[in-house]
């Protein structure tokens, strides 16, 4: 196995940039905390990761952080100012979100969202929130709802839409951003 | 005449004046109103996990029947039960439950 010094001080959100994986909320850089011939172990409270030869061939992960926890974050989170001309995305529950987005040298620093109050969407919305800041625009423009949906299997199938009203309508954000 | 009934409050809701009382009646159909619809809160909506024995009957009836049964989804995701439920028993909440009944509506909502 090969395993970069880089690789070892990336953060999390980098990973996640790269990968889709789970970024821990705060930001806080992983700390491989295993190794062996099979691979090494990322740990931070509330999340694992394996990969086997750096990031680039990460696995993804199962949130820790569950739907109804991110539901209890956006719940708490202060209302976002959007940039103006946001765009709105909807689908046919009558559910509306637009993604805002901040950028610096080409990577997301900021990110900010005004959803309407279905559950589902506004987890994966605040999840999306959490984890897009520190990725570059490229990276976000990648990341599909199959990325978020295979964080949150405990999305039932009825619900799953969701996670592509919100991914296209981040999409959208960043589009206007750019 | 046509009812939903939303189970909201806790401790016997389920297992006795449902389970006891409403299902039985389904199953003899002799309960006096058709029932069109059914909404669970909070700890309610362990009926309708999966293999849940009142819940079996539950949907065995609403699959006769055409009843509507949803559980709330915010409830649900707080249980971790929403991707456990019976086949067929979606999550949601008002606007969901507004428009699944909104081809069957029903003329009374019972809160119990």
């Amino acid at each position: 196995m090969k395993m970069s010094t880089n690789v070892e001080s990336m953060t999390y959100k980098h990973l996640a940039a790269r990968k889709g994986l789970l970024v821990d909320a705060s930001g806080r850089e992983g700390v491989v905390s295993e190794r062996s011939a099979a691979g090494s172990k990322l740990t931070v409270p509330g999340l694992q990761v394996e990969w086997k030869a750096g990031c680039c061939e990460a696995r993804r992960a199962r949130s820790a952080v569950t739907i109804y926890e991110y539901l209890q974050r956006a719940f708490r989170r202060p209302p976002a100012p959007l940039p103006p001309g946001a765009a709105w995305c909807h689908d046919g529950d009558r559910n509306l979100v637009a993604f805002g987005a901040r950028l610096e040298c080409g990577r997301i620093i900021a990110l900010g969202y005004r959803s309407t109050t279905c559950a589902t969407l506004l987890a994966l919305c605040e999840h999306l929130a959490e984890m897009v800041p520190g990725m570059t625009s490229a990276e976000a423009l990648a990341y599909s709802a199959e990325d978020l949906l295979a964080l949150h299997p405990e999305i039932p199938a009825g619900r799953r839409a969701r996670a592509y009203l919100a991914v296209r309508a981040l999409h959208a954000g960043l589009s206007l951003s750019l | 005449m046509k009812v939903a009934y939303i189970f909201s409050t806790q401790g016997h809701s389920v297992s006795y004046k449902l389970g006891r009382m409403i299902l039985p009646q389904l199953e003899e159909g002799r309960h006096g109103a058709e029932v069109v619809g059914m909404f669970f809160f909070e700890d309610n909506c362990y009926l309708l996990l999966r293999g849940n024995p009142i819940g079996e009957r539950l949907v065995a009836v609403a699959k006769r029947t055409g009843m509507l049964l949803m559980c709330c989804d915010q409830c649900c995701y707080e249980r971790e039960i929403a991707d456990k439920l019976f086949d067929g028993v979606p999550i949601g909440c008002f606007p969901d439950l507004y428009q699944a009944l909104s081809g069957n509506m029903p003329d009374q909502v019972i809160t119990i």
